[in-house]
């Protein structure tokens, strides 16, 4: 699947599984791993991170996982997120 | 143990949020005690009841190396297909590469951010919650593919 088909899906799951949190926006793009192995990265933007646990925005991976495997995409999904009201700058000390 | 691995990391990350060396460590840890519980699933499946000091408990425990448990998750068979396996393959998978670039990656700020670390270990919280759901079967099936991997053809 191409970047664009991929990130509609993206857009679909996380919107619809995560009202409480907010969701803005995501960016997706095709990457590699540390090994050098072909991956789906993901970076989601939301206004809050819902205190329930597990964390919903940490196992929305295994959802966009699922979406992408059922439309033939089987590249592993690595997800990060950027939650607005936690965003702090710290750089680094050392 | 694992627990205390990952309750290690948290005050790590805790107390030195602008510490990149902790945040490295905490990551890394993270990952080794998902590591370790998948190791002490595998043995406990194969041997139960052994005692954990013996030899052949060592044996079967130490059996499963890092990138072989990789390759199995994301090979076309058992794992893959098996929602709950996949699911920790996954997990596991992607607390292994922020493994790979906590300790190898070159001394540089921010390598980490704080609200990766704070993840990364929840992650691994979530692997270890995920093992102790599994069916019997699954236990079996994780444990048969990660120290017998299927011959290549």
């Amino acid at each position: 699947m191409t970047d664009q088909e991929i990130s509609l899906i993206v857009d679909r799951v996380l919107r619809d599984r995560l009202p409480a949190a907010g969701f803005r926006s995501a960016d997706v793009w095709s990457d590699t791993d540390f090994d050098g192995d072909p991956i789906i990265r993901v970076t989601a933007r939301y206004d809050h991170r819902p205190s329930m646990r597990p964390d919903p925005l940490i196992t929305a991976v295994h959802d966009l996982r699922s979406a992408l495997i059922e439309r033939g995409e089987s590249r592993l999904v690595f997800l990060d997120n950027e939650v607005a009201d936690e965003r702090r700058v710290e750089e680094d000390v050392e | 143990m694992v627990l205390q691995m990952l309750d290690q990391a948290t005050e790590l990350i805790e107390r030195n949020p602008g510490s990149s060396a902790a945040k490295r460590r905490a990551v890394s840890g993270a990952y080794y005690a998902a590591f370790h519980a998948v190791m002490q699933l595998c043995a406990d499946e194969i041997l139960p009841g052994s005692d954990a000091a013996s030899a052949e408990f060592e044996r079967v425990y130490r059996q499963i190396d890092h990138g072989p448990l990789k390759q199995a998750f994301v090979s076309d068979g058992p794992l893959k297909r098996n929602t709950a396996l996949r699911q920790i393959g996954d997990d596991i998978i992607r607390l292994q590469d922020a493994r790979k670039l906590a300790d190898y990656a070159p001394p540089r700020p921010n390598v980490v951010t704080l609200a990766k670390a704070r993840e990364h270990v929840e992650r691994a919280r979530e692997i270890l919650s995920r093992l102790a759901s599994l069916t019997a079967q699954d236990r079996r099936t994780l444990a048969l593919n990660l120290l017998f991997p299927p011959r290549k053809k």
